[in-house]
């Protein structure tokens, strides 16, 4: 009981005192994940929204694999990223092996299929009549798209959140392709995982606390985006 | 002739099941050789619940892909997504039910103009004279989830005309609004609608809204138009037995041609009960009937009765009694059932109670005899 009490009070202090080492790392993770979500978000929102608007033979197929894909365990796509980026592999001419970009890569594969998924979930859930009002009033595609992101924004949203939480607090993938190197590639769960082994409790405790606040303030910040907007 | 502006041809339409698979045969269909709407007409398209005016309507606005046929728009095709858009942004279209986007009011009825790519100054003015003219003006910042029914009707309504649009199609666009709302609503429209030269198609079962916004007539039951005319031809001259239901002919009477003579003709409707009609059927003929309520006369004393030129004299007893609106419906067994309607004073100067024995009189003129096809 001393030892957790004591870690969390010299965690504390770590976070306060905004110790260097810390605040890298914290960037680290921002920076993987934010690209990471940045990517899938662009990609996946537009997707989504078309499987969602359109009927084309397999559909159902594919929004099951997505779906599916929500599940993907992260050390599994840390293993087959890992595969393709080996000095051997397929992509091992690009050298991005331990690179905060494989961390990248590996963390677009886990979050496509949520945004993706949860995406078609959202725009399927907006009234065919509002819908069919959009097309009578001659949108193109690109304005029922606009409008239809705009009626389910809230969904779209809580997609986006999942995302993100289920990334910046995965450790399996990025602790495979990315190395867990010190100044590059460590990121808060990585180093969360590292200094307990090395018996550094306050400073994991540290590195979890950074996480947790980095989780609380994103998802403060997208919840009020959404809420806020869909109550006035 | 000019050229019509809206014209559907051999349209025919199958429902498909929901699901994606094609049902069997027992499906709807929807089938119309031939339907035409001019510049600046209105047009009531009415019939009873599932006789396909919806579809029509959405084929006609470009909503639903028919089968077969070809939808023509001032003398343009209308079937590509591209000539579709084209075609959508002249006109303009209001849903049965109510579609309200997830913002203000105002950004509700701006949307058609933003689509249609209105300066942001024009838009402001026009949609803020169409709010006006709904009388909704005070709402133009609320959230449009947070509005009355009364007022989404007006929101769907204002959102439609702010785009002064060549053709308006509406469907049952005043829901399930009460009497007085809609007589607000009707008045409000009939202002938005002055000085637009519009054409309107609007989809309703319910005949007071037909009458006040259509000049034609369009009957459909079944998947087909079986009747097209004024008011008073749907009303007085229905084609079919159907028509007379669906426009309120209460009594609507099977029966045959028994002997014609002088411009009039006797019809025999079941065991012992006849009619006399106005004009000359061939002998054995079937017969459909109708017999206004309203032209019906009742009378207690036989002296009276005669005294009246009316051709048939019916005797009768009360089988049933059923107030309304503006009286009552009375129900008579003459050897056929036959209601008539009563105003309050009558039912107690006739003294009208159930198995009173009454006359009924009619004249021959005031029924409408619907020949059958066959």
């Amino acid at each position: 009981m001393e030892t957790l009490l004591n870690s969390l009070r010299e965690a504390a202090q770590l976070v306060v005192a905004c110790d260097p080492e810390l605040l890298q790392i914290l960037w680290a993770s921002l920076r993987v994940s934010g690209m990471a979500l940045f990517v899938v978000t662009l990609v996946g929102l537009p997707l989504g929204a078309a499987i969602a608007l359109s009927r084309f033979p397999g559909r159902r197929l594919v929004i099951a694999l997505l779906n599916t894909g929500m599940g993907l365990p992260p050390v599994l796509v840390g293993l087959v990223v890992c595969m393709f980026l080996w000095r051997s592999g397929p992509l091992g001419f690009l050298e991005l092996l331990y690179t905060p970009a494989a961390m990248v890569i590996a963390q677009i594969i886990i979050a496509f299929p949520i945004v993706t998924a949860l995406s078609v979930a959202a725009i399927q859930r907006v009234d065919p009549n509002l819908l069919l009002q959009t097309q009578a009033l001659g949108a193109s595609r690109w304005q029922t798209f606009k409008i239809a992101v705009r009626e389910c924004r809230i969904g779209l949203l809580a997609g986006i959140m999942a995302a993100f939480g289920g990334i910046i607090s995965e450790v399996g993938a990025v602790m495979m392709v990315g190395g867990n190197i010190k100044g590059q590639t460590r990121v808060l769960t990585t180093g969360i995982v590292l200094e307990t082994r090395m018996g550094n409790f306050e400073v994991a405790l540290a590195l979890g606390l950074v996480l947790l606040m980095l989780s609380f303030s994103v998802n403060l910040a997208l919840t009020v985006m959404q809420q806020g907007r869909g109550t006035r | 002739m000019k050229t019509p502006l809206l014209q559907a041809r051999d349209i025919e339409f199958r429902r498909r099941d929901g699901r994606g698979g094609r049902d069997g045969g027992d499906g709807f269909r929807l089938g119309v050789s031939g339907f035409e709407l001019t510049e600046g007409e209105s047009v009531a398209l009415v019939g009873p619940n599932g006789s396909g005016k919806t579809t029509f309507l959405k084929i006609l606005a470009g909503l639903e892909r028919p089968d077969r046929g070809e939808v023509i728009f001032d003398s343009c095709q209308v079937r590509s997504a591209a000539e579709k858009r084209a075609y959508h942004r002249q006109i303009a279209y209001i849903p049965q039910s109510l579609a309200l986007y997830n913002t203000t009011v105002f950004e509700n009825v701006a949307i058609g103009l933003r689509i249609r790519h209105v300066a942001k100054s024009e838009i402001r003015a026009r949609v803020e004279g169409a709010l006006e003219k709904f009388g909704i003006g005070g709402l133009a910042g609320r959230s449009a989830q947070k509005i009355s029914g009364g007022e989404a009707r007006r929101v769907m309504l204002a959102r439609a005309l702010v785009l002064e649009p060549r053709l308006l199609f509406m469907d049952e666009p005043f829901g399930e609004l009460d009497l007085p709302v809609k007589e607000e609503i009707l008045t409000e429209l009939a202002g938005a609608l002055a000085g637009l030269r519009c054409a309107k198609l609007i989809v309703t079962h319910d005949h007071e809204e037909a009458l006040r916004l259509g000049e034609r007539f369009v009957v459909m039951v079944g998947g087909a138009i079986v009747q097209t005319g004024t008011a008073a031809d749907i009303f007085n001259l229905p084609a079919t037995a159907e028509v007379a239901a669906f426009v309120g002919v209460k009594n609507v009477l099977e029966g045959t041609a028994v002997s014609s003579e002088g411009g009039m003709s006797q019809v025999q409707l079941g065991a012992g009960a006849s009619l006399l009609v106005a004009g000359e059927f061939k002998q054995g003929q079937t017969l459909t009937l109708c017999v206004p309520p309203e032209s019906v006369v009742l009378t207690s004393a036989e002296g009276e009765a005669a005294a009246l030129s009316a051709r048939n004299l019916l005797k009768g007893t009360v089988t049933g009694l059923m107030p309304f609106r503006y009286g009552f419906w009375v129900k008579l067994d003459c050897g056929f059932p036959l209601s008539v309607c009563v105003t309050r004073q009558a039912i107690s100067s006739l003294g009208v109670e159930i198995g009173a024995k009454l006359h009924a009189l009619i004249k021959a003129t005031a029924v409408h005899v619907i020949e059958h096809a066959h």
